[in-house]
């Protein structure tokens, strides 16, 4: 289905980038247009199967399998709405002060026109935005202050223990890693139970998925129109029979805060938070 | 597709079953009962399912009972978006029956090149455990075909997941499967 209203802004993807920016520029009252190739992923889409969990990765696109350096990222990417950020382990490290001067301090390559501080308030914005966990004071040894992460860093693990153990002996001092991941209840959205299945989407909506940063849906993806899709994925009609081609209404990009809302829409009244809860709903749905 | 629901086929799909055709009508079996109920192929040649499931049992011991040939055959012969097979994210261009048969036709040439005349699937198992250490190595002399470690790669995926990739197959690992969302039933 074609549409003519005129638009701002079109965004290519729906990816982990696509997403957030079409949501920023809708919130300040641009008219977006976010064309996705794939589905329309919902949190509970997102089954624990290693096997399963290949829906959410490429699949007969078209690769650029030639050449002398061909690229393999089938691993990494994504497809569908929330791009590789569906299925990621959510690393957020920040570039350091002299990664913006490698030229001056290494000669190699180039020197980037811009300087930590310049970017170090976004760093701070994003993690505030999307929740990243986090111990801001530690990484403080190596790069200046900024604002602390908006949780405290995830649980370490014997495994970690060990490796930690084994750091202290040679000198070598580690920090939690700063990763999109709840530790705690973060804007309505869960918090992790560590069970392992980031990399194949989280639905409990504890990793910063696009499927709910924030006001993806509420801000960017309401109304609007669908064209036909050639995909026909392997689950329902109501996600898979539609490529999305949303144009936002006035009303919709007056919304209040846009993690309250992804909250409220996609954990609190129709998605269940808890595991065994979303089982229940996976099997009520199965049966129906 | 036509003889069953879409939905059923899918859900199907989710408890380790899958549309297989008998006498013209779909049913949903999983790929063991598919190959036990010697269920006929979508795609594959019958030599070519042999060679991978003697391939897959070489490299994971029960993936051949698993079904690993009728697991291959069956998603196949589906759209490459609904495909589940490993091959999806190592960047194997569809249509993905491309590649499986020209791994067959490269291991079979090499099989009978350097065993007088015998395909892998006649190997005994000591020699079909030598064949894939080599080709795993890329150290078989005149493989003209999908590169061996990738070959090694790629059936490996699938006679893990026929093996291990189920709740059953965690189970057997001793490894706590947690689920956010369980699979229907055992898949």
């Amino acid at each position: 289905m074609a549409t003519n209203e005129k638009v701002d802004v079109v965004v290519v993807g729906a990816g982990a980038s696509g997403s957030v920016y079409a949501a920023v520029l809708a919130k300040q009252g641009k008219r977006v247009v976010v064309l996705e190739q794939g589905p329309d992923w919902q949190l509970s889409d997102l089954i624990s199967s290693d096997i399963w969990g290949r829906r959410v990765k490429p699949a007969g696109g078209p690769f650029l399998l030639e050449g002398k350096h061909p690229v393999s990222y089938g691993y990494q990417a994504g497809w569908g709405v929330g791009g590789a950020a569906l299925h990621y382990f959510a690393n957020f490290p920040r570039l350091l002060p002299n990664d913006f001067k490698i030229k001056s301090e290494h000669n190699r390559a180039h020197d980037w026109p811009i300087a930590y501080e310049d970017v170090a308030p976004y760093y701070d914005k994003v993690a505030r935005d999307v929740g990243v966990s986090g111990d801001a004071k530690a990484e403080e040894i190596w790069r200046p202050a900024g604002q602390p992460y908006p949780m405290p860093p995830m649980k370490t693990f014997p495994s970690g223990q060990v490796w930690l153990k084994g750091f202290e002996a040679v000198g070598i001092r580690m920090v939690p890693a700063a990763v999109g991941m709840n530790s705690t209840e973060y804007k309505g959205r869960a918090a992790c139970i560590y069970d392992g299945w980031c990399h194949v989407g989280c639905p409990i909506g504890a990793l910063a998925t696009s499927c709910h940063l924030p006001g993806r849906r509420e801000e960017v993806w309401r109304g609007g129109t669908a064209v036909e899709h050639r995909h026909s994925g392997p689950d329902d009609r109501r996600r898979h029979s539609r490529h999305r081609h949303r144009v936002l209404r006035p009303e919709e990009r007056a919304a209040s805060t846009a993690g309250e809302r992804c909250g409220a829409r996609c954990l609190g009244r129709t998605e269940p938070a808890h595991p065994a809860q979303l089982r229940d709903r996976q099997a009520s749905e199965g049966a129906g | 597709m036509n003889l069953i629901e879409r939905r059923d086929f899918l859900r199907g799909t989710a408890t380790g079953a899958f549309a297989f055709t008998i006498g013209g009508v779909e049913v949903l079996l999983s790929p063991r009962e598919a190959r036990a109920q010697n269920v006929p192929f979508r795609l594959l040649k019958a030599d070519e399912a042999q060679t991978i499931e003697a391939l897959g049992e070489t490299l994971v011991p029960g993936a051949g009972a698993a079904g690993v040939a009728h697991f291959v055959d069956q998603q196949l012969s589906v759209p490459p978006e609904e495909a589940l097979l490993e091959a999806r994210i190592l960047n194997v261009r569809p249509p993905y029956a491309n590649f499986y048969r020209a791994a067959v036709r490269v291991i079979d040439n090499a099989s009978q090149t350097i065993n007088g005349g015998r395909k892998f699937a006649q190997l005994n198992p000591s020699e079909q455990h030598d064949f894939v250490d080599a080709m795993r190595q890329n150290k078989i002399q005149g493989w003209r075909g999908p590169g061996g470690p990738f070959v090694y790669l790629v059936l490996r995926s699938d006679a893990v997941d026929v093996v291990y990739g189920t709740m059953e197959g965690y189970e057997a690992l001793g490894i706590p499967y947690m689920p956010h969302i369980a699979p229907e039933k055992r898949w």
